[in-house]
């Protein structure tokens, strides 16, 4: 077997435990009350540097563990190739939630948890208009949304387009020399283009709280001396499940509280959130309630 | 389907260059793979290039710090603005680079053909993995051949203009060294690119990870 097939089963395995765990738990059927004020959209990408392929399920793995904080969740992506659907419709085969790709623009996953094609639509170019009025109403359009973007699936919005709609960019890395570089270098790259972008790091490894310390401080130490950027981490696991077997408990051990609260809210507004507030309406208007 | 080349350009290629001609011989019978030997004139690496419609496939295994000391050296650059010089003048032609730690130096010195270019990059670890090696070559070829069939689908064939200015060159590159970043275009380059090309590390930045992975390595994690 290839080590992107092997690679790709893993992860199947990883979001089978995960979904019939979270089922037999209530834990994704039942929204939790969140733990922090979540009444504002978040606009959240997972990348996986040298792992194109598995932003993907990185994005549909951890957005649908997060749906459960938020009223609802999307998973958003544009002309979806076969293959895409595949990979998904593979990943909740087994699971309780049958779900086919009809071709529709909306499509339930699980609970509040929905896969939005935005193929058809269009985004308007960025401007450079600071409107406070237009900041308020992206806190009123979908208060309590959580909006996944896959960036490999999503190009056809424009790079610019898409880096400057995100709120938060979360980097999948393994402790290593080169992943650790390349997630630098994507850190670098989005900076040019949105200033006030989040950057949070989940280290794709078994590793002790002492060892994530560790490597964090000695990654941030170099991202503080040339950039400036939030970054922060929110813990360790591994999504190999040969491993430690990963399941729901894992990731939910994660400290996901430091990707809830926000360390730019009370910035003054940049070019970014208008582009954004453009993004959230034409997305708003793409959603048909349920 | 119209027959191309695959061509390998490189200083320390060896280990990838088997390896890429089985690939490219496995899964694309249509496409053969030749390496550009180092003896070739510029004006024979431009007739391929233009006449040829070829598909560059150039490997760098050397780091970054070690190509920023090769790139000066007088047959790798000439070599190497030649190709660059054929690029700017084929329409068909796309250029692959693979390798470890592509260097500023390098990036910059294609500026004005960075819209044929995709980059990926391997470290020394992977490289050896022949796995991980088959995966990139087959995803960046795919993507390079998608484009390569794309144009010859929808292009007509231009005629090239006769290449009688490399004098211009070598100032044109020095000016193109010195661009700004906000030069680079994200609208036409893919994520990938963009982030390679954006994220690009200064000496001191790329120095900072040298000693990061010396670290880690002692972390032994």
């Amino acid at each position: 077997m290839s080590e992107p097939q092997k690679s790709k089963n893993e992860l199947k395995q990883v979001v089978d435990v995960f979904l019939s765990k979270a089922s037999s738990s209530g834990e994704v059927s039942q929204k939790k009350e969140p733990t922090k004020s979540l009444n504002k959209s978040q606009l959240v990408s997972f990348v996986s540097p040298f792992r194109e392929e598995e932003t993907l399920i990185f994005n549909l793995l951890f957005s649908s563990f997060l749906s459960q904080y938020y009223e609802q969740t999307y998973f958003v992506t544009s002309q979806p190739l076969s293959r895409d659907i595949e990979m998904v419709e593979s990943l909740f085969k087994n699971s309780e939630y049958d779900w086919v790709y009809r071709n529709e623009k909306k499509q339930k996953l699980i609970n509040n948890f929905y896969w939005l094609d935005i193929s058809e639509e269009t985004y308007p170019e960025g401007s450079h208009e600071i409107d406070n009025q237009k900041k308020q109403m992206h806190s009123m359009a979908m208060p309590g949304s959580l909006i996944a973007l896959d960036p490999f699936r999503n190009e056809n919005m424009g790079i610019e387009q898409l880096i400057k709609v995100l709120d938060k960019l979360v980097l999948v890395v393994q402790p290593l020399a080169y992943e650790l570089e390349s997630a630098y270098k994507i850190i670098k790259s989005c900076q040019y283009v949105n200033q006030e972008l989040e950057v949070f790091i989940i280290f794709d490894a078994v590793m002790t709280d002492d060892d994530v310390e560790k490597v964090f401080s000695r990654f941030s130490e170099i991202v503080s001396q040339y950039l400036v950027v939030s970054l922060r981490c929110i813990g360790a696991v591994s999504t190999k499940m040969e491993k430690i077997g990963i399941s729901s408990n894992a990731i939910s051990k994660l400290n996901w509280d430091v990707l809830f609260k926000s360390q730019v809210a009370k910035q003054k507004i940049k070019v970014g959130s208008l582009d954004q507030i453009r993004f959230l309406n034409k997305l708003e208007s793409t959603f048909v309630k349920v | 389907m119209k027959i191309q080349f695959v061509k390998s350009l490189g200083t320390d290629v060896e280990q990838l260059k088997p390896i890429a001609k089985s690939v490219i011989e496995e899964i694309y019978p249509n496409y053969t793979f030749q390496d550009i030997p180092s003896w070739l004139s510029k004006e024979e690496i431009t007739w391929i290039l233009q006449k040829e419609g070829s598909l560059i496939f150039v490997c760098l295994w050397k780091p970054a710090y070690e190509l920023d000391v090769l790139l000066p050296l007088l047959e790798f650059k000439v070599k190497w603005q030649h190709l660059v010089i054929g690029l700017e003048q084929s329409n068909e032609t796309r250029l692959v680079i693979v390798g470890e730690r592509i260097s500023a130096g390098l990036i910059q010195t294609c500026s004005s053909i960075e819209d044929k270019i995709e980059i990926f990059e391997l470290t020394l670890s992977q490289k050896e993995d022949r796995v991980l090696v088959e995966e990139c070559l087959k995803k960046n070829l795919d993507s390079a051949l998608e484009q390569d069939i794309h144009n010859q689908n929808t292009q007509e064939y231009e005629e090239v203009a006769p290449l009688n200015q490399p004098v211009e060159r070598e100032s044109q590159q020095h000016e193109n060294v010195s661009a700004d970043e906000s030069s680079i275009k994200a609208s036409d380059i893919s994520l990938t690119s963009f982030f390679y090309k954006m994220g690009r590390l200064t000496e001191s930045e790329l120095a900072s990870f040298m000693e990061l992975e010396s670290d880690l390595h002692q972390m032994n994690l």
